[in-house]
């Protein structure tokens, strides 16, 4: 059964934000999907595995939603997972986030 | 006589603000569990948030969750319309409560938001839901 953990961004004057999260209870990271407009680096393994490097999200309304999410199914052992989102845009009113679809 | 496998329930609001608002309804009693929302209305702004979506004092999704993720354009098949990929929740006749905000609206416009419902979450693959 998924469970959809978000991690939110809190947006300010700079482009890069780096994020940490920790897996505790969660045993495997099903896929992830992140807000529009953004570039997403994401790296595994307590910084020693890079998975992604500026991947582009964008608004896709033509493309199913459960077609967005990037599949990955790696298992998780009480690891970190660091990532950076980089504004495409500067966002005048709200936050941007990065969605993990975990298992326990 | 027999349900079907599934049904598709929608909740509507008219949207007359970029304000809050917020939605009630009482789910199909017939249908043990919510598997699916979909948003296909693409006079919704993207930038539109679903502050809240609850059932029971459960959360089906985060909170600010962006109508981005789920909104879909007329070119998308109606059943792979559906998010599905949270935790499915157990309902059989409770209310969902959802609030909608679109900080970008700029004329009024009916949101609808469709739920999907069924007896046997794993049947729903059989239908493309997945």
């Amino acid at each position: 059964m998924p469970i959809l953990v978000k991690i939110p961004i809190p947006t300010n004057d700079t482009v890069h934000h780096r994020f940490e999260w920790k897996s505790g209870e969660y045993k495997k990271l099903v896929g992830f999907f992140c807000s529009p407009d953004v570039q997403l680096a994401l790296v595994f393994n307590d910084g020693k595995q890079v998975f992604l490097r500026q991947f582009d999200f964008e608004n896709a309304p033509s493309v199913p939603p459960n077609s967005r999410v990037i599949f990955i199914n790696k298992d998780l052992d009480n690891e970190v997972i660091t990532g950076v989102v980089s504004l495409k845009k500067r966002p005048k009113h709200f936050d941007k986030s990065v969605y993990l679809i975990l298992e326990k | 006589m027999k349900n079907t496998e599934f049904i598709v329930q929608t909740m509507d609001k008219q949207i007359t603000s970029a304000k809050m608002h917020e939605l009630k309804e009482q789910l199909d009693s017939d249908y043990k569990y919510l598997v699916g929302i979909a948003i296909s209305d693409i006079r919704c702004s993207p930038k539109a948030i679903l502050n809240l979506v609850k059932v029971k004092g459960i959360d089906i999704l985060p909170e600010d969750f962006e109508v981005a993720h789920i909104i879909t354009s007329a070119n998308v098949e109606p059943n792979n319309r559906f998010y599905t990929m949270f935790e499915s929740v157990s309902t059989s006749g409770d209310e969902i409560t959802v609030r909608f905000t679109d900080i970008s609206y700029h004329s009024d416009y009916n949101l609808q938001i469709h739920l999907l419902l069924t007896n046997q979450p794993e049947s729903l693959k059989r239908a493309n839901f997945s």
